[in-house]
């Protein structure tokens, strides 16, 4: 089937979103790899960023700190809630 | 009058004995897909180490039961310097369901194991596999990427993420022209 109709309903990006090798078992996997790097940076830097926090302890009750139930499997990157064991 | 039927069989009522109750914490789930054997796993960390590893699993466990949940394993192994995958994760845990990510936990001596594991990870990602890996789409050979198109594949490639994670990852990575030098990305990556 081939779409070379000038007005195709595809959305046509800029960049050649077709060149993605989505089927492609090593660039998943190198993409996995990275992604992972990725989601261990972030997690560090938040844990950082959140440190003087729970230093501060009570002082800054946060106010949308609701509830800590996390969707199951949540890389949870929302989680906001100062994690101190405040006694 | 009970019909003569019944024929002397080898069990009468005998229910198959379940095994394992419900309340039993066991660290090795009921076998699923091979799970990794954590009981065979050896801990190898140094008293500085269980002492930041202890520190971290405090703060994790937001009941006060001295554990923490499935869920948040992944979470507190990248908060150790530790970059595993979702699914190696997953396969760490057993291959849990959604139900037990959520409920199940696990004290600091369960915790252990798993993250020696992830330690041991013949496959973890070096400086130099993220550069390779993003130098694929490097198309002008030239050590950048178009941050638009590193978006695109970190969105549908491997364990996709959020536009929310990726818009994070990326502030202030790509030039003006909307390039990202990624040698100098990863070394960011790893900085922290």
């Amino acid at each position: 089937m081939d779409c070379h109709i000038e007005e195709c309903s595809q959305p046509q990006e800029e960049e050649d979103v077709m060149d993605i090798p989505l089927d492609d078992p090593e660039a998943n996997k190198a993409a996995a790899k990275i992604q992972a790097g990725f989601r261990g940076h972030m997690t560090r830097k938040k844990m950082k960023d959140d440190k003087p926090r729970e230093e501060v302890s009570s002082d800054e009750v946060l106010n949308g700190s609701q509830g800590d139930s996390e969707p199951a499997g949540s890389e949870g990157l929302e989680r906001d809630d100062s994690s101190a064991p405040e006694q | 009058m009970a019909p003569k039927k019944d024929v002397k069989k080898a069990e009468p009522k005998k229910a198959e004995p379940a095994p394992a109750p419900a309340a039993a914490p066991e660290p090795a789930p009921a076998p699923k897909a091979a799970a990794v054997d954590l009981s065979a796993v050896k801990v190898e960390f140094s008293a500085d180490q269980m002492d930041d590893y202890k520190e971290a699993f405090g703060l994790f466990d937001r009941v006060g039961d001295s554990k923490i949940s499935f869920d948040q394993v992944a979470d507190i192994m990248r908060a150790l310097g530790q970059n595993p995958t979702n699914k190696a994760v997953n396969k760490i845990l057993g291959n849990p369901s959604a139900e037990e990510m959520a409920n199940k936990r696990i004290d600091f001596e369960g915790f252990l194991p798993m993250l020696q594991t992830v330690v041991n990870d013949p496959q973890k990602g070096t400086f130099d596999d993220y550069v390779e890996g993003l130098r694929v789409f490097d198309k002008e050979g030239n050590g950048t990427v178009m941050g638009a198109e590193l978006r695109i594949v970190l969105q549908t490639l491997g364990e996709k993420m959020k536009e929310a994670e990726i818009d994070a990852l990326m502030q202030g990575q790509e030039d003006e022209n909307g390039c990202v030098n990624y040698e100098a990305f990863v070394k960011h990556i790893m900085s922290v």
